[in-house]
């Protein structure tokens, strides 16, 4: 055996190594690829949870600042009481509109701080796939004076 | 640039919940920043996938995007009581057990018998929290952190 057939036949095995820890985890992006190419909330959220209508719900919190300087980096905090499958974060300022989808685990307490590029003023969304199939929803304004995801 | 990597993980632990913040080093280019920096938007990239582990449950599983600020940061919130957690020493503990050894020895107590001194008095070890982020060009980011807790 030559040393480019080893080469590839040992980066055939690490491949094979990678697989199952992809397996055990949920990647949307690979399960739900529409979702990362959508350009609105209501798209993305198709996408993602088929054609169910989202209920608004008091037991999902977001808390973003009023208004932001920059874009480059707005803290978002959101958090849910509901019982849970799957928390979604969605915005309308940038070119696409998911930011993340966060796999409800068993021992996942659903509160989450993130940060995000924002490009312009905007609609922070948070939806949650409840366990009883329901999509509940949550929705928050935030101003940013200079933009964060083209500098 | 610097090399993208997980740069820091902390964990505090209250009451059997445990707050995680994970800080990465990653510059998290959009593909309209990619265009305009290289005029090819397929050169974008950015964390595409985040999990965390304790031992062999998994404790956070994220999907993400590029709208992840640069150098992204993230919290979350896990229950820890299922797992060991280890005890966490104040530095007015470290200089006690250090003083100790000093005067028992001497001299000034080596790394590894320091290490040791602190073993045989706190031998419980916690579980570990990894985490690991994959990016759009396949790269694989990992780190671990001991889950410990200052005493009650």
């Amino acid at each position: 055996m030559n040393r480019r057939n080893f080469l590839s036949f040992a980066g055939g095995l690490v491949a094979l190594s990678v697989v199952p820890m992809n397996l055990n985890a949920a990647d949307y992006r690979k399960l739900k690829p529409k979702v990362w190419e959508a350009h609105t909330i209501d798209d993305a959220t198709k996408a993602l949870y088929g054609m169910k209508t989202p209920i608004e719900s008091d037991q999902i919190k977001i808390t973003v600042p009023n208004i932001n300087s920059s874009g480059a980096a707005v803290p978002v905090k959101f958090e849910t009481s509901l019982d849970a499958k799957t928390v979604a974060l969605f915005q309308d300022a940038n070119p696409e509109s998911a930011v993340g989808v966060f796999d409800v685990t068993l021992y996942d307490l659903k509160k989450y701080e993130v940060k995000v590029k924002l490009e312009k003023d905007c609609t922070v969304m948070v939806l949650v796939e409840g366990t009883d199939g329901k999509i509940y929803m949550a929705q928050a304004t935030t101003k940013v004076a200079a933009g964060g995801c083209e500098g | 640039m610097a090399a993208n990597k997980i740069t820091a993980i902390k964990v505090k632990i209250k009451n059997g919940v445990a707050t995680a913040k994970v800080v990465f080093s990653h510059p998290m280019t959009t593909y309209n920043q990619a265009k305009a920096k290289t005029g090819n938007s397929d050169d974008a990239n950015f964390i595409t996938h985040i999990t965390g582990t304790v031992g062999k449950e998994t404790v956070i599983d994220i999907s993400t995007s590029q709208f992840f600020s640069k150098n992204p940061i993230f919290k979350f919130d896990f229950k820890c009581d299922t797992f060991k957690i280890g005890t966490e020493l104040s530095a007015r503990e470290m200089d006690g057990i250090e003083e100790d050894l000093m005067k028992k020895l001497g001299r000034q107590p080596k790394y590894l018998e320091m290490k040791e001194a602190i073993d045989s008095m706190y031998p419980n070890k916690g579980d570990f929290l990894t985490i690991t982020a994959t990016d759009r060009k396949g790269h694989t980011y990992t780190e671990s952190v001991e889950l410990t807790s200052s005493k009650a």
